[in-house]
């Protein structure tokens, strides 16, 4: 378990972080989400022991990080950390990439050996390990590094933006990669701008910005954003002059627009059970109801609430 | 300290300077030029029988082999050598780990900051060492040829060139090697680490002068004491220096 209390961290007069505080359990999925600057990388910099907080501070199980050097070590070799780079040294091959972590994370010649190609299996990189890092694509790079960062078996995972600079079809199967080390019981703790990776691979997401806005899990995100998203129904309705607003009450109705004669959309209130009282009543009323969306971007419209809509003139 | 770590660190860096062309001909090409140079200069003095004009201002020469006298001349190109090459390679080594975005992963290792240092230090400084007696040897394998063929006598090594050699080479290379280290953890960019870096040569441009007046044995024994204790100093200098912290905002890109 990973406890960080009060931590405020300051470069110069620039403030990165302002009293922090927060919780990871063992086996977690923790995203931070936030803007630019929001202190993100920061903390994740923080969790890995690389750098040391002005104030407060952070305990992995019952050691605080940052008091004794030799126990530092002990702490940072149950971490897995991976950069927004790759992080791999070019001129060397895959292999002595590996090996050269793998060594330093404190893994005998022939254990790492023995260990590489068996992740290199997992993770299909294993036709590469010859290869010079230099001459690969950023998406083998960056499943080289995850693979890099899991030689050790660690306990914790700190991963800034991993799949930040991918194309979609990299930075799926980095996903891919991610999301099966729930399965290993690693704690994973990771920043991501990516509002669709931030829903799939956590299990807990904080909204940050210098300091903590939110701490929710997914499961009441996915709650609150099934509950709070507007949607959109489109119906057919006769004859012409029916009024929707009879129907429907009017504190529900956002806006009525007509399509033609007799297609209208109606924009509603969020709230499902809500929802499904309207469409509830429109089909008492024989208004055929035939799709229902969200006129609004769930996560996105979420995640703006929180930030606020000026800094991204909005 | 982790010998291991130091091992694993050195071995890493060892490769990654093989594998760089521009870094790996920085390495040859001096102690080869530097061989053929001195030698050069040798049969050049001993063959025409001329030394420079202030040689006999302490009655050396008449004294002394001519053999002898110029290569006492030359190993201070021999010391330059073991200075300017580890310069430029320790700075690239280290600030290459910025551009190379490997030093955030470096540093959230589980390796202290001496041991960084000191498994660098080892990857320049054991090349370069290795380089710069190989290349002394050559030397005095080609001079031995020579005046073996011409006057069936062999006149080297002495006591001073095995002194400079195999002592204040070494310890000058690592002067370099750390001094180029502490340059670099200060200061972002190859091209300036490397320009302040030289100054370290500048005591070897004393030592060139000197050589002129043949600096005796026992100058050269109080050089490389003085070097050693300079050795210690710097060293711990850098390890006081290289704040991890420091290093990873003031190079965060």
């Amino acid at each position: 378990m990973i406890e960080v209390c009060n931590v405020s961290k300051s470069f110069g007069e620039r403030i990165a972080l302002n009293d922090v505080s927060f919780v990871v359990k063992e086996g977690e999925n923790l995203v931070l989400l936030g803007p630019n600057g929001a202190g993100k990388t920061t903390t994740l910099r923080l969790l890995s022991a690389l750098i040391k907080p002005n104030s407060g501070k952070i305990v992995y199980d019952d050691y605080q990080i940052g008091s004794i050097e030799s126990k530092d070590m002990v702490v940072r070799k149950q971490i897995g950390f991976l950069s927004e780079n790759s992080g791999l040294y070019e001129n060397l091959t895959v292999l002595d990439n590996l090996l050269f972590f793998g060594e330093l994370y404190g893994l005998d010649f022939n254990i790492a050996i023995a260990k590489i190609k068996e992740i290199a299996e997992k993770f299909d990189v294993a036709s590469i390990l010859n290869t010079k890092v230099k001459k690969l694509s950023k998406g083998t790079k960056q499943r080289v590094s995850i693979t890099r960062t899991l030689l050790h078996s660690p306990k914790y995972l700190i991963m800034d933006e991993p799949t930040s600079s991918l194309d979609p079809i990299s930075a799926k199967k980095v996903r891919d990669m991610i999301a099966t080390l729930k399965k290993d019981n690693v704690t994973v703790i990771m920043s991501t701008h990516n509002l669709v990776e931030a829903m799939s691979l956590s299990s807990r997401i904080l909204f940050i910005n210098k300091r903590i806005l939110v701490d929710i899990t997914k499961e009441d995100l996915d709650k609150k954003i099934i509950n709070e998203t507007n949607r959109s129904i489109h119906i057919v309705h006769s004859p012409v002059e029916q009024k929707i607003e009879g129907i429907i009450k009017g504190d529900d109705i956002i806006e009525v627009k007509g399509i033609n004669q007799r297609e209208t959309i109606v924009k509603i209130k969020g709230g499902l059970d809500k929802n499904w009282e309207v469409i509830d009543a429109l089909s008492k009323n024989n208004i055929k109801v035939y799709l229902v969306e969200n006129y609004e971007n769930d996560l996105e419209n979420f995640y703006i609430k929180i930030f606020g809509e000026k800094q991204y003139g909005v | 300290m982790g010998f291991d770590k130091i091992a694993i660190m050195s071995r890493k860096d060892l490769k990654e300077i093989w594998e760089n062309t521009y870094m790996r001909l920085t390495l040859l090409s001096f102690p080869i030029f530097i061989t053929f140079l001195a030698t050069l200069i040798v049969f050049s003095i001993s063959i025409e029988n001329r030394i420079p004009i202030f040689m006999y201002t302490n009655n050396f020469v008449y004294n002394n082999n001519l053999v002898i006298v110029a290569e006492h001349l030359v190993i201070p190109y021999f010391l330059l050598s073991v200075s300017l090459v580890p310069v430029v390679l320790a700075t690239h080594s280290l600030i290459g780990e910025k551009y190379g975005n490997t030093i955030e992963v470096l540093l959230s290792a589980p390796i202290t900051d001496r041991d960084i240092l000191l498994g660098k230090i080892i990857a320049v400084f054991l090349p370069v060492t290795l380089l710069f007696m190989i290349s002394f040897l050559s030397f005095t394998f080609l001079v031995d040829y020579g005046t073996f063929v011409m006057n069936h006598a062999i006149y080297l090594p002495d006591a001073y060139s095995i002194l400079s050699i195999c002592i204040t080479g070494p310890l000058y290379a690592f002067l370099a090697t750390t001094s180029g280290l502490i340059i670099s953890s200060r200061v972002n960019d190859i091209k300036a680490a490397q320009q302040i870096g030289s100054i370290v040569i500048l005591p070897v441009l004393g030592l060139l002068i000197m050589a002129q007046y043949n600096m005796g044995i026992y100058p050269m024994i109080v050089f490389s004491a003085i070097l050693f204790i300079l050795d210690i100093i710097l060293f711990e200098i850098a390890v006081y220096v290289f704040k991890r912290e420091e290093v990873l905002v003031r190079w965060s890109k």
